[in-house]
């Protein structure tokens, strides 16, 4: 039998808190720079209980077509972001996946790299898909080398997507395949 | 004002879609295995009824009724007779100008014929000279042979390979994303008055 998925050298992943994640993100989001890594929408600003009608309605997805797990530090076993599969093709065996970690005191020291790759694991080795897909866009170098250290390669940008600061940004398309991610 | 006409080109028109009168002809296309689905349909390949088309076509306007970032047209020949094709502009971001565009014809060979191409052209005129976009994607499959080259033909660049993304016809494809910017249809089209 395998080990515990859900449990790495530095993080462990649980299901999402609907309640005391809401209150969380809620803070989260009142930092620009952490918005506007995560998402090309508009930075908004959301309550808690906003927050938490979101979780609760991902958390309702008979069809599993995504999952989204609370990233815990091990050490103070305190929550400092999130990472999840979204749109989950089946008959495809691919899934798009994403991440964010809230807690500043948490960036650019591996944390988010153990939590992509143990997601990876879980996609591959529970879930049976083939390949993973994300997003980053151009500006948010850090992530693009972690993604990198998993094994995801770039298959290409999309030309001045994002616009933000008064410039234009590449969406930039990496991939992961199974075969690529166990060699 | 200029007398500009959006929506019609030399061989075919961009209409409304209408649920009821185009659940049949939309019904009949999903009934040849190899047709291409709509984007906002990603289920596997399966035959509708017309009541399953219908309540489909529903739900996707009804959706784009309330959003206000998707927007869907019917491609049709110039008498309205027949219904062609369906196209979307879904997912219209507006912070970022930004918008990805679905194109599904009656069948494969439709693709690459005049009324793809004519069709792509309304589109890219809608999206750069009506709602003022800075750039317009569109990701297909690799096996869309016939689009691939209405796309290039039309302007359009391949930006991303998503490698092995698709699972149809017993084979694993790429997905291919193809972009074209408001500067290079600008471009393109001093040039085609410059020939004209």
């Amino acid at each position: 039998m395998s080990t515990n998925l859900y449990v790495g050298e530095k993080i462990r992943l649980a299901a999402r808190d609907p309640k005391n994640d809401a209150v969380r993100m809620a803070i989260w989001q009142r930092d620009t720079e952490f918005s506007r890594l995560m998402d090309s929408d508009p930075v908004r600003l959301w309550n808690a209980s906003q927050n938490t009608t979101w979780i609760e309605k991902q958390q309702k997805d008979d069809a599993f077509t995504g999952i989204d797990f609370t990233i815990y530090a091990l050490e103070e076993d305190k929550p400092i972001g999130f990472v999840g599969l979204d749109e989950i093709s089946w008959h495809n065996r691919t899934s798009w996946v994403g991440i964010g970690i809230g807690e500043r005191d948490y960036w650019g020291k591996g944390y988010g790299t153990e939590a992509m790759k143990m997601v990876a694991r879980y996609a591959f080795e529970e879930l049976g898909l083939y390949r993973l897909n994300l997003n980053v866009f151009s500006y948010n170098e850090r992530a693009i080398k972690s993604y990198e250290k998993v094994g995801y390669i770039v298959e290409g940008k999309t030309r001045e997507a994002v616009h933000r600061d008064g410039k234009r940004w590449d969406v930039i398309f990496m991939g992961l395949l199974e075969r690529d991610f166990r060699r | 004002m200029k007398n500009t006409n959006l929506f019609t080109a030399p061989n075919i028109c961009l209409t409304a879609l209408d649920a009821v009168a185009d659940a049949k002809r939309f019904a009949t296309w999903t009934h040849d295995s190899r047709f291409i689905p709509l984007i906002e349909d990603d289920s596997p390949t399966h035959p509708l009824s017309e009541a399953q088309a219908k309540k489909l076509l529903d739900e996707i306007l009804k959706e784009a009724d309330e959003d206000r970032t998707t927007f869907w047209f019917g491609i049709r020949t110039l008498d309205k007779s027949e219904l062609l094709g369906i196209a979307t502009l879904h997912w219209i971001d507006w912070g970022n100008g930004a918008v990805y565009m679905d194109i599904t014809m009656k069948n494969l060979e439709e693709y690459g014929k005049t009324s793809t191409k004519e069709a792509l052209e309304l589109l890219q005129n809608y999206v750069f000279y009506e709602i003022h976009m800075h750039r317009l994607s569109i990701s297909i499959p690799a096996y869309n042979t016939g689009l691939i080259e209405s796309l290039q033909n039309t302007g359009f660049i391949e930006e991303v390979r998503r490698r092995e993304a698709i699972f149809r016809f017993d084979k694993r494809w790429d997905s291919i994303h193809f972009g074209i910017l408001a500067s290079d249809w600008k471009e393109k089209n001093d040039s085609n008055k410059l020939h004209r």
